[in-house]
């Protein structure tokens, strides 16, 4: 072994001085770090000003009220979430640790008046999970502008004219700067037989916004409809406020969307990395193998080392880069996880995954019995090849074989977690690898796990054994590369040429 | 002691009959020339004792034992085809032949900056392979076979490609391995440099062995020819197999070419001419070079195949 692994650190520098590997190697932090920077200053605004101006001096507080309420049921609903990931021990009990379901306006009322989203944080944090991130609740959608911008009394068209220029500009709003978005006017005579309300928009209008301003228009018109044919409005506010009770149930705790979402991001993202890793550091080794052929050096590597010698050092050498690869780019994740941002954000909950040993152990377990599978057929396509053009032939129909199936499976996992594909591919040993972290998100059972890495081992040291007869068949051979009939005969009868 | 002997081996590349049933040995010490024609089985011949390739039928036996890596350490080889790490410096390609030979990192960067100054490359030593002109890659590709001070030295075609100026170099350089104790087992089908430097030869045709022994003993294989100036026809002479007229007659005189018959004496044919009064103004043997000699083993061994 001694002089595997003089060749594995050969084959390790040759691959590692290349630009090749060192683009593949930043690819990953270089996009890390620009989602960082895009995270921070190429992320668009989520808040719009607006600014009302009421003439009628009755709609106003209404339209206000109601956007400050439906912000702070979007606030409390993304609380409930929050408690369900990462608060630990018994409920207290308070709306925000009673499930998810649609709060009513009384509820969120109720949630405003026990202190809001101070208070439910302070009583949070004793119970939060160690490594929980820090609640961060969404912008609200639109802010009112600070100033008035327009005159109200001079009617509409007065309005309009005066707004219209500043729509698109940065207004001062409550939390700084804002772009104006929306103006809406209310005339004087607003009403059934009055002038209608009015709304200038920045680009399509907001169908949330739009839904707000009728609802509460109609509402306040209806009211003074039911006021002026005798009903007192405190019952119609009354028969306004009855919501239809409802209850949502999420039967799984430990299995919310979320929550397998979150486990499910690493495997994929190493499924996709052992993906693009290994095609592109195989391709760098089935060039450097086709390198030693055409420079006619194999004979003096081969007077000092064994064929399965030269084999072994290769796989171990490009283990080697794999690892550093691996490293590497956990290394990044680190380093982004310390940067608070867009990216640690999603990195956080990704990587606690990893947390867990046996979801350490199959990741390291996947990723590398994956790379060693892949790369002793590159290793074989090069063994056989004088030339790159000659290894096209091969490595054509067998990038496909490897990489289709594995990407129709990865499409169907996105879009059906519980598709038949991975559970198929898992039994199939060249896809096994993949198979099993595109569904280690989701759980697989003691038997099958055992079953197929039973199998995989099995393949493998099948493989390994093919591919070091490939190697003493081929190696001196010149000429063109032998007929699949010829080189399987030399595969199962070794000594056969 | 033999340090490379083959005992009736055989290699067969599907139907193709590479080598057959060939057996010779290597004596240690010296030099030992390995010729024959393109296909006779030279470079198979030789990577079976490398152990690059195995026998199909036979023994062989090297430095005592078994081909195997086990050798490495004790054997430098230049194969016939050569290639370097293009991106690999010259120093570290030697060390890391040495390396995969058994040395230590110190050993093998001693030996090999040793080596690279005494083949005039210690200017280059930093330099990556692809930068090299062809004869100095040569030389680095000698230095892999040498870093490790081989008591066997195998050379398959070592001369190829190489300009007469190199040629000389690499020719002191296998004299001096030789002095130095190295046994060197070279493959060559340019008779010159086999004639210059081997003690023993092996000439092989179409796998086969057609003749093992010193330059003298393969020059008793040949008939003999000599050049005599005569005033009469000497085909009558005892022991004489063809004459052939070289020149016009001068004052009586004329040269001719003669051919004895195989394994006459030159000596026995001048006693005849002594004691038959049959005069004389020259008479000279002609030595037989390594190419005639070659032309007629293996010319005579092909007609005889065909």
């Amino acid at each position: 072994m001694r002089r595997a692994f003089l060749i594995a650190a050969r084959e390790y520098r040759q691959v590692t001085s290349t630009r090749g590997f060192w683009v593949l190697l930043l690819a990953l932090p270089l996009a890390l770090g620009l989602s960082q920077i895009a995270g921070r200053w190429i992320k668009p605004e989520a808040t719009a000003a607006y600014v009302l101006a009421d003439a009628s001096g009755r709609y106003g507080p209404a339209i206000q009220q109601r956007l400050a309420i439906d912000y702070q049921r979007g606030v409390l609903s993304d609380l409930v979430s929050y408690v369900r990931r990462w608060a630990r021990g018994p409920g207290t009990g308070a709306l925000w640790d009673s499930g998810p379901r649609g709060f009513d306006d009384q509820e969120v009322e109720a949630f405003l008046a026990a202190g809001g989203l101070p208070h439910a944080l302070g009583q949070i944090a004793p119970r939060l999970a160690p490594g929980a991130p820090a609640f961060h609740a969404d912008q609200p959608e639109y802010l009112s502008a600070a100033d008035k911008l327009a005159p109200v009394d001079q009617g509409p068209a007065a309005f309009g004219a005066a707004v219209t220029p500043r729509i698109g500009e940065k207004v001062m709003t409550s939390a700084g700067p804002r772009r104006l978005s929306v103006a809406i006017y209310i005339p004087k005579a607003f009403g059934p037989a009055g002038p209608p309300a009015r709304v200038w928009v920045r680009a399509n209008p907001d169908a949330d916004l739009v839904k707000v301003l009728r609802t509460e228009l109609s509402g306040a018109l209806r009211l003074e409809a039911l006021s002026a044919s005798g009903v007192p409005p405190a019952e119609f506010a009354r028969i306004a406020g009855v919501n239809a009770p409802l209850s949502i149930t999420i039967p799984l705790k430990d299995h919310t969307p979320t929550q397998l979402l979150e486990r499910s991001i690493l495997p994929l993202a190493m499924a996709y990395l052992l993906l693009i890793t290994v095609m592109t550091t195989g391709g760098m080794m089935l060039q450097g193998l086709i390198e030693e052929r055409s420079n006619k050096l194999l004979e003096s590597v081969l007077a000092c080392v064994t064929p399965s010698e030269l084999m072994y050092g290769k796989l171990l050498g490009l283990g080697g880069v794999g690892l550093t690869t691996v490293l590497a780019w956990v290394a990044c994740a680190a380093a982004a996880l310390a940067i608070p941002g867009e990216v640690s954000d999603f990195l956080r909950p990704a990587l606690q995954s990893a947390a867990n040993p046996w979801m350490a152990f199959a990741l390291i377990f996947y990723f590398f019995t994956g790379y060693a599978i892949v790369s002793a057929i590159y290793l074989a396509i090069g063994s056989l090849c004088d030339s790159i053009q000659d290894a096209q032939a091969y490595l054509v129909p067998v990038v496909m074989v490897i990489m289709l199936p594995i990407l129709f499976m990865m499409m169907s996992v996105v879009r059906d977690p519980a598709s038949a594909l991975p559970h198929i591919l898992s039994w199939i040993p060249l896809y096994t690898p993949f198979a099993m972290l595109v569904r280690l998100g989701g759980g697989i059972s003691w038997t099958e796990a055992v079953g197929t890495g039973a199998l995989l081992l099995a393949f493998m040291a099948l493989e390994v054994v093919a591919v070091g007869r490939i190697f003493q068949v081929s190696l001196l051979r010149t000429g063109q590369p032998p007929k699949l009939g010829a080189l399987s005969a030399s595969i199962i009868r070794p000594g056969s040429d | 002691m033999n340090v490379l002997a083959l005992d009736h081996v055989v290699k067969r590349f599907g139907d193709f009959t590479a080598v057959d049933d060939l057996s010779f040995s290597v004596p240690e010490g010296g030099i030992f020339g390995f010729l024959g024609g393109n296909g006779a089985g030279k470079t198979t011949s030789l990577r079976m004792a490398l152990d690059i390739i195995r026998p199909t039928q036979g023994r062989i036996t090297v430095l005592g034992r078994a081909p195997g890596r086990e050798n490495d350490a004790l054997i430098g080889f230049l194969p016939e085809e050569r290639g370097l790490y293009r991106r690999m410096g010259v120093l570290d390609t030697v060390i890391y032949f040495g390396r995969l030979k058994g040395m230590s990192v110190s050993a093998a960067r001693k030996a090999s900056e040793a080596l690279i100054d005494k083949l005039g490359l210690g200017a280059w030593a930093a330099q990556t392979v692809d930068r090299l002109s062809k004869g100095m890659s040569q030389k680095v590709q000698l230095a892999t076979a040498l870093v490790n001070a081989p008591r066997l030295l195998i050379l398959d075609e070592p001369f190829s490609g190489l300009d007469p100026v190199n040629q000389g170099v690499l020719e002191d350089l296998i004299r001096d391995s030789a002095r130095g104790g190295a046994t060197v087992v070279f493959s060559t089908h340019v008779m010159q440099h086999a004639e210059r430097l081997c003690d023993r030869l092996l000439l092989l045709s179409r796998g086969r062995k057609v003749f093992e022994g010193t330059l003298a003993q393969g020059a008793q294989v040949l008939p003999r020819r000599l050049s005599v100036t005569s005033r009469a026809d000497p085909s009558g002479l005892p022991g004489v197999a063809a004459v052939r007229a070289t020149g016009d007659t001068k004052n009586g005189w004329r040269d001719w070419e003669v051919d004895l018959l195989a394994g006459q004496d030159p000596a026995d044919l001048l006693q005849a001419c002594t004691d038959g009064a049959f005069p004389l103004r020259r008479f000279q043997t002609r030595e037989p070079s390594l190419h005639d000699i070659f032309l007629h083993l293996v010319g005579a061994d092909q007609e005889r195949r065909s």
